[in-house]
């Protein structure tokens, strides 16, 4: 399809232009930006290296329709293409046309016929005939319209003036004019500023033309004219504005970020900064969450035996819900697969059982002591990843609690007007029932990146921080923001950070969208190297978004959740079935499925295995399922069967030693000789591989490639076993960065080996999600990247704007840092230069 | 002194950094008068960028390499239609010089002929569009007409270019902003003339030194 590439001096002018097409199109239609000037291309006007590097992609694929708005927009277009075909890329000439028709009707006309598959000469003629439609409406001899009326405000509307002296030292230039515009755009209010100082003007504050013509030098006397409803508001705003030199410090240099407000830490909280957990820029009233601690009230006792049929009929529909429970993305899934295991533990049934029988205490009165009871024991504990698991806990026992009090749980946490939560620990079960559209975002006195609710919050797109010295004064501010890529917090933020508040809303709503129309296009480098971008996939759900995402295919498909949270061995036909079933959303490219990973904090409830101190040094992935032989058969058997007709692959988990994959080979061999003799369609001969996330296997890739056909790198197991730093600790966060310079040097190490070996190196670990870390894993040599769904666009935006050249160096450089901070600061001062990048 | 050698050259671009920088306030007064106001902070930005760069960057220590990299900063930094025609003008520099240790005072002027005609064809801008020609052109003449000495010449070029930006004022825009204006436009002094006076400046003061 070709595509259309939209240049403009305002990148807000493109983006909004882009929406509009979007609109006409549907939202896969490949519609790009290149606008704006300066790091973060917010300023006004045009780059044109930042124009090549957009329109490189389309170069390679069906070519594109540019559309420019004027002036430079127009040279730095042609200066583009020279530039493209002065760097050897094919194609420029021939797939991109640069076109002269007037930008907003062209880029509607031109994508209506792209979107039908007309060719590149059709949709250039189309364009060129945009206008016509509007000059007939209008009629040739229309009178150009005529210019407003000369700054006077209605008659009917009280106008306010305002008089200040202009302190900026090169007086309201491009910058202080910007932020001007932008803070006059917010208004309702018409705005038109004069220079008193000399007598030009009127000119409306909304244009930066205007404000420039008006001459407004370092002690010039300006006079703002404000009318309309917010008018009151609006002058003192503008006056907080001149207070602050319109955003620009007193050397004229560009001002700094705002600093967070640190509040005294709580009592009783942690000194701990705060902790970024799910990106994305939120501001908007607080809300206490403490409403959803439902005063439960439980009804009169009746006797021990009812009250304990009235348990067992809660717990069978609290596991009934979790089971049917299809909101979220595969690790929520997992996660509430996990927690129904709960639900049936004899231990604790037995307990609460006691309580009723024979304390006389009521079902809900005895459920929730126990489960309480358990959760503070869960949250003493020394081991942080139990400790973690306490929220899980209560998320469930408040569940059963409701049952029992005949308290429906809320769907849907859906705030009016849409607030920003504060919670003093986030559940899972509140993190999935909160709306993205009412739930602005998150903050929370305490957790960590790696806790179950989230990970939802991240898979939901909720923006959500983590900090304790916030939180008292969030819950007693007005207005909250948050930053969840950086874990800043505003309290009551003022005018200078609600301006940065906005803009990076902005830049970021812009940058999901440039992700999300170019989703669809291959990810290639500027100097040609294209890189697999996948999906991870562990329900249907994922499997539904990975193709919607643009995902390329499926890098790692997690076979647990056929299993977990079902109380006896599923049959053969039953795992095929529910295979299928999330294999029935997946487009045709390359499937790679894992066999069960089960053990460490993911345990099955019919295969029970003893306590181990430390599960994840224990019997988990291959090594439990070689112990269960039979049912190991039985999983390849069944992947196998639900792989006809596909390209699929497997790949074995927790792979230590070579002869792990000789004997998993083995098995496979065996499962399709059972399938050929009984004459049941299978897919066969397959392609068998192993995640490399112990070190072992790291360290031995020669061995490894004579029994693996290829690699794909856990980077949260490999992390935390290179580092010594289990997953779930907080305290040791610093140490869980899969950019870590040891995690590189031993990712670099497998790649070079796996090169000289022939085999494929693939990425499916969370690293692959963050663009930065994506950005050194193609540095080090990794070939395809799996990443979650809602992140393919992410990650291709980057590897699309980059060249493997320079991520091969900057991977070099990394490797020589001593901390994984020094690496990401290293990364985004070299990619950030480049223009939004990462 | 007869030769621009790769060190005059950087010290050449650096001193235009900072002439630009001290008339960024003059170069959008005179734009503000007849376009969008805005010529004097995009320069100030682009050869800011390009000093920075240049300090970083020890490495552009050839005439090809430092045009380029002066070339390639601009296109990407300074915003207006400044950024593709002087960005092109200095890649065009940097290809004519791409395996030359250094010029002399001919070989300067040819390259900068060759500079003039990428902005022209470029800009698609004739002499009397009041432009950048308008200095360029005539200061290359006069480089060409002062004979073989290089101080000399490129004295003669900036002192051309200054008074040929001075008699841009009676000439009426054709191109770019300005010329939306149309008669009003008569009257002013072009941004993009007195920036190119400001580029040649640099360059005598670069080789006088």
């Amino acid at each position: 399809m070709i595509g259309l590439v939209l240049v403009s001096h305002s990148r807000a002018l493109a983006t909004a232009l882009s929406q509009l097409v979007l609109q006409m199109t549907g939202p896969d239609f490949p519609v790009v930006v290149a606008a704006g000037v300066g790091d973060d291309h917010q300023e006004i006007g045009t780059d044109a290296v930042h124009i090549a590097e957009v329109l490189q992609p389309f170069c390679e694929g069906d070519g594109a329709v540019v559309l420019m708005d004027l002036g430079s927009a127009v040279l730095s277009a042609q200066t583009a293409l020279e530039l493209l075909d002065a760097e050897g890329i094919t194609g420029a000439a021939d797939k991109i046309r640069l076109c002269a028709a007037p930008i907003v009707e062209a880029a509607i006309a031109a994508a209506v016929q792209a979107k039908a598959g007309a060719s590149l000469d059709a949709v250039v003629s189309e364009a060129k005939g945009a206008l016509a439609a509007k000059a007939a409406q209008l009629g040739d001899d229309a009178p150009a319209p005529s210019a407003g009326p000369d700054g006077a405000a209605a008659a009917d509307e009280a106008g306010l003036t305002l008089d200040l002296v202009i302190e900026n030292p090169h007086g309201l230039h491009a910058r202080p004019a910007a932020t001007l515009v932008q803070t006059a755009a917010r208004f309702q209010a018409d705005i038109r500023l004069r220079n008193l100082s000399n007598g030009r003007g009127p000119a409306p504050a909304r244009s930066m033309t205007g404000i420039g013509l008006l001459q407004i030098r370092k002690g010039d006397a300006v006079r703002f004219e404000v009318s309309g409803t917010d008018a009151g508001t609006a002058v003192a705003t503008l006056r907080e504005l001149a207070d602050a030199r319109f955003g620009e410090a007193a050397d004229g240099s560009e001002p700094g970020t705002p600093a967070p407000v640190m509040t005294p830490t709580p009592v009783g909280g942690t000194g701990t900064p705060p902790v970024a957990i799910s990106e994305g820029i939120a501001i908007g009233r607080p809300l206490p969450l403490a409403s959803l601690e439902v005063d439960l009230r439980d009804g009169p006792t009746a006797t021990p035996a009812e009250e304990r049929a009235r348990l067992t009929e809660a717990l069978r529909q609290a596991s009934d819900g979790i089971g049917t429970s299809h909101i979220g993305s595969g690790a929520a899934t997992d996660i509430l697969a996990a927690q129904a295991l709960i639900l049936s533990d004899p231990a604790v049934i037995e307990a609460v059982e006691t309580r009723i029988l024979r304390d006389g205490q009521s079902a809900l009165a005895a459920w929730r002591g126990e489960t309480q009871a358990l959760a503070d024991a869960y949250g003493a504990m020394e081991d942080d990843y139990l400790r973690a698991r306490a929220a899980d806990l209560r998320d469930l026992s408040n569940r059963v609690c409701r049952i029992l009090a005949g308290v429906t749980a809320p769907q849907t946490l859906a705030p009016e007007p849409p607030a920003i939560l504060l919670v003093d620990e986030l559940l899972p079960g509140d993190a999935m029932a909160a709306d993205p559209r009412h739930v602005l975002g998150i903050l929370a006195r305490s957790g960590s990146p790696t806790a179950h609710a989230a990970i939802i919050a991240r898979s939901r797109g909720i923006p959500m921080v983590v900090s304790a010295r916030d939180w008292t004064a969030a819950a007693e501010a007005e207005t909250v923001a948050l930053d969840g890529a950086t874990g800043e917090v505003w309290i009551d933020p003022d005018d200078d950070a609600r301006l940065l508040i906005a803009g990076r809303q902005r830049d970021h709503l812009a940058r999901l969208q440039v992700f999300d129309s170019t989703k669809h296009l291959p990810a290639t480098t500027l100097d040609g190297v294209t890189i697999a971008v996948f999906a991870n996939v562990g329900n249907a759900t994922d499997a539904a978004a990975a193709t919607e995402n643009g995902a390329e295919g499926v890098g790692l498909l997690r076979t647990e959740f056929v299993y977990l949270g079902r109380q006896s061995v599923p049959t053969e036909d039953e795992q095929v079935a529910a295979l299928d079933a999330v294999f029935a959303p997946l487009g045709p490219g390359p499937l790679v499925v894992r066999t069960p990973d089960i053990g460490a904090d993911k345990p099955l409830a019919f295969l029970p295995q003893p306590p181990e101190h430390n599960p994840f040094l224990g019997i988990r992935g291959v090594r439990l399922s070689f112990r269960h032989p039979d049912f190991f058969a039985s999983n390849l058997r069944a992947i196998l069967r639900a792989g006809t007709g596909r390209d699929l692959r497997i790949m074995v988990p927790m792979v230590t030693s070579p002869d792990e994959m000789e004997q998993a080979r083995a098995l496979a061999q065996a499962a399709h000789r059972t399938l050929e003799a009984q004459g049941i369609p299978h897919v066969w001969p397959v392609s068998l591989g192993m995640m490399v996330e112990v070190p072992s296997a790291a360290l031995m890739v020669e061995q490894f490639s004579r029994s693996a056909d290829f690699f794909s790198i856990g980077t949260n197991d490999l992390t935390q076993y290179i580092l010594a730093a289990e997953r779930g600790n907080a305290d040791l966060d610093d140490l869980q960065d899969p950019v870590h310079p040891a995690v590189l040097q031993t990712i670099a190490g497998i790649c070079a080996g796996a090169r000289t070996a022939g085999r494929h190196v693939g990425v499916c670990g969370d690293a692959a999600s963050d663009p930065l870390a994506a950005a050194l894993l193609i540095g080090c040599g990794v070939q395809s990247l799996s990443a979650r769904a809602n992140r393919v666009g992410a990650i291709k935006a980057m590897v699309r704007r980059t060249s493997a050249a320079v991520l091969q160096r900057l991977a070099e450089e990394a490797r020589r840092c001593d901390t994984a901070a020094q690496v990401r600061h290293l990364v985004r001062e070299s990619l950030d230069a480049r223009g939004g990048v990462i | 002194m007869d030769h621009l050698t790769p060190a005059l050259a950087r010290s050449w671009i650096l001193s235009t950094a900072r002439l630009i920088e001290q008339n960024a306030q003059h170069l959008s007064d005179l734009d503000a008068a007849i376009g969008d106001g805005d010529h004097g902070a995009n320069m100030s930005r682009g050869f800011q960028a390009v000093a920075k760069k240049l300090e970083g960057d020890a490495k552009a220590d050839d005439l090809g390499a430092l045009f380029k990299v002066t070339g390639m900063t601009l296109l990407s930094t300074v915003g207006g239609a400044s950024g593709p025609l002087y960005g092109g003008f200095f890649l065009d520099l940097g290809k004519q010089c791409a395996s030359r240790a250094a010029l002399d005072a001919k070989d300067l002027a040819d390259v900068l002929d060759s500079g003039l005609a990428d902005i022209q064809r470029r800009g698609k801008a004739q002499p009397g569009d009041k432009t950048m020609v308008d200095a360029l052109a005539p200061a290359i003449a006069a480089m060409r007409a002062a004979g073989d000495d290089i101080v000399t010449a490129t004295r003669a070029a900036a002192d051309a270019a200054r008074n040929a930006a001075t008699a841009t004022a009676p000439l009426l825009a054709r191109k770019g902003r300005a010329s939306y204006l149309g008669e009003r436009s008569i009257g002013h002094e072009d941004p993009g003339a007195n920036s190119v006076a400001l580029l040649l400046d640099a360059l005598a003061s670069a080789t006088g030194a």
